[in-house]
């Protein structure tokens, strides 16, 4: 049973990974997939391409604000639907709007992103329309640089936050209700319960949330290619984006093999480094919650 | 066993799809106006002579990488292909479609006939004009200038003959009318806005490639056009232009508040459709302005061309070259709106009642330029849309946007392949 399964493995992983590597080192495009071998030319170009790294510090913003929004937004709604139960109309409340937030992460994120396009239109959009009624606007949402970034990431938001909402439900569901007794019987307020004792016992699902939703968000593309194209100029081009636009924009296949190979090696060093903390917490944890 | 049987079964359903490759013709089309245009007439083709066609439709923006990829493959499975003419040059440098010149040598032609629009026809070859035939022109697009002749007419303009004209024009009549902008540009990065651009680019005497192919983009006077654009011109543009692509602008225009802009003729059928448009009646189809020099509109018309590795290419050549004939070009401008490559079907009477901008595409199709003619165009386009679109935005200078880009493209040229 083993090797047809190591087969497929090899099949459907090893070899691309391998072939992968090995285009990093040649020049092609589709016409033809031998190429010529070009060393280590492919590298160089990558230290000295000002738009590669303006792709990657795009995203490297993108992430960190878009996941930091999510997590305090899922938090919020998580605590606020975990914190309201009692009567049978509360859990019913709590049913439905369980459901409707988690109504956006079902939707395919090429169809929000085209509805979203259309809210931000600068002279046809809801939103700006919207904003008409009191006088402000028209807002360039997706014209202006600092702002395209500002709509990809409330875009990217309003999707995902979902996610974190639901994971940290669960979370919050699966807690242990002794430390909160001790600590109403010792008199903590609100606050305090859930600075000492929900979020130091939250931390590993929150890290976990964290890393996968950074995961997914280093590798944004749907987004950028409905709402952006990562324009204006490159204001919001992010790394998946540049790698799509060399590869099949300008089939330079070696080029974007080599920017995929960085790409990887970047987003397995920061997991690596979140599952560490990860590690640390949890062998630290036992101690800090004996009471 | 179990595995042979399935060995079986798969190489049976491969034998089977061969049996009906050989009948049918596979053509591969964009979806859109044009690509409606060739099932319609492939429909046509198949009444008339029984020749089966199948349609394999893709997505405007996968369409290049499609045939790129299926023309390299052996046998094709594409037997015809559409090509937006930018894409030719590399498609026919690496022989990947057919020299079509025995093909008409059979029937004792030299080739293409003389009513095709030269600058249509001159596409096809590679190189560019003279050298091999590699595909024959179906869609004759180029760039219009679309304008309100009524509001220009209100305030005793005529049509602008120079992009100067068109600032100063716009300026005063939106101080009269504040709810209308004067010019919108396709500024979205890539595409958009270097086709939007290059008009100006060339009526200010600035190019991108010399005769040799050399690059010759960072120029005075290419400088001076940039210039122009993101200043005078972008000021009598709605706000939001750095990311409107032909849609946006088509939708202002025929919402009635924009005056003038460049589009495809695809649109004009819209713009006289009252389900659609506010203006109908009220616009004016013709050339571009021109600047230092006259102006000149950007060809981009869409070619057929056949695949080297079919294997039914003598049927696939009577396809294309029954499309591209006079009779069939009426017909489908006819249904379609889709503009002609042929004189004798402009100077149709009954085309002409229904499109009285006709003499006005034609002047514009046959005075039209092409985008440089090198394979390496859509790297080249890609850059240059980024540092135009940067320049636009105001991130960077014209001289910043133009050494940059130059630098980029000079790159590109060097770069082996």
């Amino acid at each position: 049973m083993l090797v047809p399964s190591l087969a497929g493995l090899f099949v459907v992983s090893v070899y691309p990974t391998l072939f992968l590597l090995r285009s990093c080192f040649y020049q092609m495009d589709l016409t033809g997939l031998e190429g010529s071998f070009v060393g280590l030319d492919h590298f160089r170009r990558i230290a000295s391409d000002a738009l590669l790294w303006k792709a990657l510090a795009n995203t490297a913003v993108i992430t960190a604000i878009a996941v930091s929004l999510e997590l305090v937004l899922g938090l919020g709604a998580a605590l606020a639907v975990h914190g309201s139960t009692g009567s049978p109309r509360a859990s019913l409340g709590k049913t439905m709007f369980r459901n409707i937030l988690i109504m956006p992460m079902v939707l395919p994120p090429i169809a929000v992103a085209i509805v979203w396009r259309l809210m931000y239109d600068t002279n046809y959009g809801v939103i700006n329309g919207f904003l008409s009624y009191f006088g402000l606007g028209p807002v360039p949402w997706l014209s202006d640089p600092a702002l395209a970034v500002v709509s990809l990431i409330l875009t990217d938001a309003w999707q995902w936050t979902p996610f974190m909402f639901l994971v940290l439900l669960a979370g919050l569901t699966a807690l242990p209700e002794e430390p909160y007794e001790a600590a109403m019987i010792d008199g903590a307020s609100a606050w305090q319960q859930f600075r000492d004792l929900t979020l130091p016992l939250l931390r590993p699902v929150i890290l976990v949330a964290v890393l996968i939703r950074m995961m997914d968000c280093l590798r944004l593309f749907d987004t950028v290619y409905v709402l952006t194209r990562g324009g204006p100029g490159n204001a919001t081009e992010t790394i998946s984006y540049f790698i799509y636009r060399t590869a099949y924009e300008n089939f330079d296949l070696g080029y974007a093999a080599a920017v995929s190979f960085l790409t990887l090696f970047l987003t397995l060093f920061l997991s690596k480094l979140f599952l560490m903390i990860l590690g640390i917490k949890e062998r630290r944890e036992p101690e800090d919650v004996r009471p | 066993m179990k595995l042979a049987a399935l060995f079986l079964t798969t190489s049976l359903v491969a034998a089977a799809q061969n049996l009906s490759a050989a009948r049918a013709l596979t053509v591969a089309i964009n979806a859109g106006v044009e690509g409606d245009g060739l099932k319609a007439a492939a429909a046509r083709y198949q009444k008339l002579t029984g020749t089966e066609i199948q349609i394999s439709e893709f997505p405007y923006n996968n369409l290049y990488s499609k045939i790129l990829l299926g023309l390299s493959g052996s046998p094709s499975p594409f037997d015809v292909v559409m090509i937006d003419d930018p894409w030719f040059p590399k498609l026919a440098e690496q022989y990947l479609l057919e020299d079509l010149t025995p093909y008409y040598k059979q029937k004792k032609l030299d080739g293409p006939d003389s009513d095709f629009v030269p600058a249509s026809r001159a596409l096809g070859r590679f190189p560019y004009g003279k050298g091999r035939l590699h595909a024959l022109p179906f869609v004759g697009n180029c760039k219009m200038f679309f304008y309100r002749k009524d509001i220009l007419k209100k305030y005793g303009f005529d049509a602008p003959k120079t992009w100067f004209e068109v600032v100063d024009f716009s300026k005063k009549i939106m101080a009269k009318e504040p709810s209308l902008y004067g010019y919108a540009m396709r500024g979205e990065k890539g595409n958009p806005i270097v086709v939007n651009f290059l008009p100006v680019l060339w009526a200010f005497g600035g190019d991108l490639l010399d005769q040799d192919g050399k690059i010759v983009l960072n120029s005075a006077q290419a400088i001076e056009a940039l210039k122009f654009y993101v200043g005078p011109l972008k000021s009598v543009a709605p706000k939001g232009v750095e990311n409107f692509n032909a849609d946006q602008v088509a939708s202002l225009q025929l919402q009635g508040q924009l005056l003038m802009a460049t589009n495809w003729p695809a649109w004009i059928a819209t713009f006289n459709d009252p389900n659609q448009s506010k203006v109908v009646g009220k616009m004016e189809f013709g050339s571009l302005p021109g600047a230092q020099k006259p102006g000149r509109s950007v060809i981009g018309n869409w070619l057929v061309g056949v695949a080297r590795n079919s294997d039914q290419k003598a049927r696939a050549f009577e396809f294309i070259h029954w499309l591209t004939g006079k009779e069939e070009q009426r017909i489908n401008a006819l249904e379609t709106g889709n503009p002609p490559t042929r004189v004798s079907v402009y100077n149709d009477k009954e085309l002409l009642r229904k499109n009285p901008h006709y003499p006005a595409q034609l002047k514009a199709l046959s005075s039209s330029k092409p985008r440089p003619r090198t394979p390496r165009w859509m790297e080249i386009e890609n850059v240059l849309g980024i540092h135009l679109s940067q320049a636009l935005i105001g991130q960077v200078t014209p001289e910043q946007a133009l050494g940059a880009a130059e630098v980029a493209i000079s790159q590109i040229l060097t770069r082996g392949r």
